[in-house]
């Protein structure tokens, strides 16, 4: 594979083929030195992921490329804050998406007509490309919604409610008509039945 | 191992909240300043985060829209070019060179004056020994802006010459895809600036604030999405005068 030179004209010893086989840490370390080629894999392999969690909360494909836009070159600027030590690249990727999502959820202050409701159904198509790595990922996000799925159902509601919908818990208590200590006392329990679940099923995070 | 047990905080369940982003802004952020102090919410955090970090994940996967990726490849390649363009030592993008951290998270300074505890501390200048030499450094006390902060909590903005370096104390972590953004106030606007931070493991920082402190008034920070904004998202947390 021929040698290039990237954007920032340094030479790149790896050509597409070989940067392509190199793990997302490996491609943040890059990417922190400015390498474009490290980001464009990086945007390939998690902007779907991305994409979709910003769509699920937001509902609007437009606030969804907005937050998705606002995360990765939010990356982009900021890769050498990665820290791999806090979990995988793509679940900071995602942990930076919802919060930019929820707080964009928040701005607009619309409780309505943000689900990915009919809109949404036509749009949700698999990625075509599909290498082993997006597979494995897909599985273990299968494996994580039948675990969340499995929780008691009153616990599952508040965790939904609040991670997806971007509700806080004295709306989701008002929803709810129970007290803020129960809509805490259950997103507690919640999370901890999961995690335990996922370590028990041995589903990395 | 479970995370029940007695309350030492009466906390108790907050820090899953606080994970799945339920607590309003200033809930949260009271939240993050106990975190600093609290072995046992910090526990929780550490014990719960890959539950709630895992929820990303399950959603119904949509294809990003193709266009999507064009446009953010074509700024992320404009921003290279101009870079090329203007050689290896100009300035990165702003939030760039932002990314640079360890460099001024290291401390640089060791503050000799001393820093009024707790809340709306005054301000005070004193007098900051850099080494061996001594350095004309004016340390002024800020005043941190948040209830229910820890006693020990502060921070200092030491002014040498027209440029300012800020140290804080005792403040609390921010979660995943949070930082603290220094601001510059300049007549009534509050410019961005790249310095971009986090704290230790003790809630220590040092931040440089970039460029020449020449019309400026006052120094804030706020809370801000990784990455920085370019308008403040949230009320300041610190406030430095200059003009003392």
């Amino acid at each position: 594979m021929a040698t290039r030179m990237s954007p920032f004209g340094r030479m790149n010893p790896l050509g597409d083929h070989r940067l392509r086989g190199l793990a997302d840490e490996e491609l943040m370390v890059r990417l922190s030195h400015g390498e474009a080629d490290a980001f464009d894999l990086i945007y390939e392999r998690h902007a779907d992921a991305a994409f979709s969690l910003a769509y699920r909360i937001s509902g609007s494909r437009a606030a969804a490329e907005e937050v998705a836009q606002d995360a990765f070159l939010a990356l982009w600027r900021n890769g050498a804050r990665y820290e791999q030590s806090r979990g995988s690249v793509r679940n900071w990727i995602l942990g930076i998406v919802h919060n930019r999502s929820i707080d964009a959820l928040r701005r607009a202050v619309r409780h309505e007509s943000r689900r990915a409701g009919d809109e949404g159904l036509a749009e949700r198509l698999m990625s075509p490309d599909r290498t082993d790595d997006e597979v494995s990922r897909r599985e273990e996000a299968g494996e994580v919604r039948t675990l969340l799925d499995d929780l008691p159902s009153d616990q599952r509601r508040v965790i939904e409610l609040a991670y997806f919908a971007g509700f806080t818990h004295t709306e989701i208590a008002d929803m709810l008509a129970i007290p803020v200590g129960t809509v805490k006392g259950r997103m507690r329990l919640g999370l901890e039945k999961l995690r335990l679940r996922m370590e028990i099923s041995g589903v990395r995070t | 191992m479970s995370v029940s047990g007695p309350l030492y905080c009466g906390k108790g369940d907050t820090a899953a909240t606080y994970l799945l982003g339920a607590l309003p802004e200033d809930e949260g952020y009271a939240f993050e300043l106990h975190l600093a102090g609290c072995a046992r919410c910090q526990r929780d955090i550490h014990q719960l985060s890959s539950a709630a970090e895992a929820l990303g994940s399950t959603v119904p996967i949509v294809s990003a829209p193709p266009a999507l990726g064009d446009r953010i490849r074509a700024i992320v390649r404009a921003e290279a070019e101009l870079l090329q363009a203007a050689g290896p030592e100009a300035d990165r993008p702003a939030s760039k060179r932002a990314r640079r951290g360890p460099a001024w998270l290291r401390p640089r300074f060791a503050v000799g004056a001393t820093l009024a505890a707790g809340l709306a501390c005054g301000l005070a200048v004193g007098a900051t020994v850099l080494g061996s030499s001594t350095v004309g450094t004016r340390a002024i006390s800020a005043q941190v802006l948040a209830p229910g902060v820890a006693r020990d909590v502060s921070a200092t903005l030491d002014v040498t010459g027209e440029h300012g370096t800020l140290q804080v104390s005792h403040f609390p972590s921010l979660p995943a895809g949070r930082v603290y953004e220094v601001w510059r106030v300049v007549g009534t606007k509050k410019l961005p600036t790249n310095s971009l931070f986090t704290v230790n493991r003790e809630g220590n920082a040092t931040a440089a604030v970039p460029g020449s402190l020449r019309g400026v008034h006052e120094i804030l920070v706020t809370q801000e999405p990784e990455g920085g904004s370019l308008v403040p998202t949230s009320n300041p947390i610190i406030a430095a005068s200059t003009e003392t």
